[in-house]
């Protein structure tokens, strides 16, 4: 059957386009098919233009690929197949009992296992892998058991799968992370000395230059002290809580409400601030931005902000604190120190 | 496990594989050397050490059109060189100007905007095959559809796309 009637003829130019633009990207062409292109590129002029766009459309798509909008909408998409599969399965297993539909559905889960994963399909030797983004970046990754990373800007995760547990570790920056459910193999995210452990769940690590924060968005995780006994002292979340300790190994942690909204804020390209000192904030605007914001004298750091900006608009957020407080801002070539205005009058 | 190189490698073919072969076709008018000289595309940029795979789509091209020029050197054909040279100038594209290949940021812009005018299922769809690297059958069954239904999804959101592209010009 030819490609671009295999969908019916009612294709348009730029679905035919489309179709041999995709056949194109997916491997060579048998010879049939070779000469079926060859064909339908000549047989009309508008064919190769249209095409061209096809490629360039096609090529723009992965240029574009970790902007904000687009890691917003590849979000929205993984979502809904995550939806999707569990309604499916809960509709097998409700709907029919019988055991042939049980194994059925148990096949299935298998065999979508292995076609969403198949990146990872030999785990034979296990070696932790790296998720790096850089300034401006945000990532999101999907990994074997479905379990979902988004990565912020600036931002190295590293993960570990084995047979029992599945270790990762937050080396710096922040990350959401949407666990799937698997009750033999505990979740864990170490960042600054402290261990977040989960089953099935969604909740963010932060790691800033004092102080690490864990935010719990749904289910339930422990944290504790990174290496001890599962035994040991730990702090259980709720939905809604947020923990933030100091890096300091003796630190008390202190578990208050989060604002939830604010707190996955950065996955939309916003950074939410309330009532939070400069300096945590300059280090979230920085992960944005390579002209870095510093902090120039001593009275400007006790400065506590409260707005919404967008992420990566460094000269907005500038005005804006300029405007509010009495700051004025010294420009080198790629940093901006800000200096309290009644220290130097 | 899948290297992280080896991924980006298969990223890279599948992205640029369609655009290499529509250069050389356009210029060579036999798919199977295109697909030759697409090939050596790659394996030139390979050669390089890892920043290449930043490089722009200019460099690409770049590669793409230095090889095309050995090869009409190579085959002394001169005047049907320039005869398809002739013909590339009106199609209106410069074989040897690869600037003129790259996804302009305004391109990008209207891409981006073509995306969120999709219907949410078709985008929904379409980002799953296109970025999440998802097989159609996979995609069908989750969402209790036909393959058929899914590839409609997928042309349809690509038309879009190549439509706001048109538009511009």
């Amino acid at each position: 059957m030819r490609l671009v009637e295999v969908a019916g003829s009612s294709m348009t130019i730029e679905e035919q386009a489309s179709a041999w633009c995709i056949r194109l990207a997916s491997g060579h062409l048998d010879p049939a098919e070779q000469a079926e292109f060859d064909e339908w590129i000549s047989a009309d002029d508008a064919h190769g233009k249209v095409f061209d766009r096809a490629q360039m459309a096609w090529r723009g798509l992965s240029a574009i690929a970790d902007s904000p909008e687009i890691i917003a909408q590849r979000a929205d998409a993984l979502d809904a197949l995550r939806r999707a599969n569990r309604s499916r399965w809960s509709r097998k297993v409700q709907g029919n009992w019988q055991w042939a539909a049980a194994l059925a559905a148990s096949v299935l889960v298998a065999v979508l296992t292995v076609s969403l994963w198949s990146n990872f399909q030999t785990s034979a030797e296990v070696q932790p892998e790296v998720f790096a983004t850089n300034v401006g970046q945000q990532q999101i990754v999907t990994l074997i058991d479905g379990s979902r990373l988004t990565l912020d800007a600036q931002t190295t995760v590293t993960v570990l799968y084995e047979d029992d547990r599945r270790v990762l570790t937050l080396e710096k920056g922040r990350a959401k992370f949407d666990v799937g459910k698997d009750a033999d193999r505990p979740f864990s995210v170490t960042a600054g000395g402290r261990t977040t452990v989960a089953t099935g769940t969604s909740f963010s690590v932060e790691l800033l230059r004092q102080d690490m924060k864990v935010v719990l968005f749904e289910g339930q995780v422990k944290v504790a002290a990174a290496g001890s006994a599962p035994s040991a002292r730990s702090v259980t979340l709720a939905p809604g809580e947020k923990l933030v300790a100091n890096l300091s190994p003796l630190a008390v942690p202190r578990v208050e409400q989060a604002d939830l909204l604010g707190a996955k804020a950065w996955e939309d390209g916003q950074l939410v601030f309330i009532d939070e000192p400069l300096v945590a904030v300059l280090e979230q605007v920085n992960r944005y931005s390579r002209t870095k914001i510093e902090i120039g004298d001593a009275r400007v750091s006790g400065i506590r902000i409260t707005g919404v900006f967008n992420a990566g608009d460094s000269r907005a957020f500038l005005d804006a604190i300029t405007g509010l407080y009495p700051l004025k801002t010294q420009v080198n070539s790629d940093r901006v120190v800000i200096m309290s205005k009644i220290l130097q009058d | 496990m899948v290297s992280k190189e080896e991924e980006k490698w298969a990223n890279f073919h599948r992205d640029y594989r369609p655009a290499l072969i529509a250069f050389f076709l356009r210029r060579t008018h036999d798919y199977a050397e295109a697909e030759d000289l697409s090939h050596e595309v790659f394996i030139r940029i390979a050669d390089k050490d890892d920043t290449a795979f930043r490089q722009t789509d200019a460099y690409i091209f770049q590669v793409a059109a230095n090889l095309l020029r050995d090869r009409g050197r190579r085959s002394q054909v001169r005047s049907d060189y320039a005869s398809r040279q002739r013909l590339s100038d009106e199609l209106g594209i410069d074989p040897l100007d690869p600037h003129r290949i790259s996804v302009g940021r305004e391109s990008l812009a209207l891409l981006t905007s073509a995306l969120e005018e999709l219907p949410e299922r078709t985008r929904q769809i379409f980002m799953l095959f296109r970025y999440e690297q998802i097989d159609q059958r996979t995609i069908a069954e989750s969402f209790g559809i036909s393959v058929s239904a899914v590839e409609k999804h997928v042309h349809r959101a690509m038309a879009k796309l190549i439509k706001a592209l048109g538009e511009k010009a």
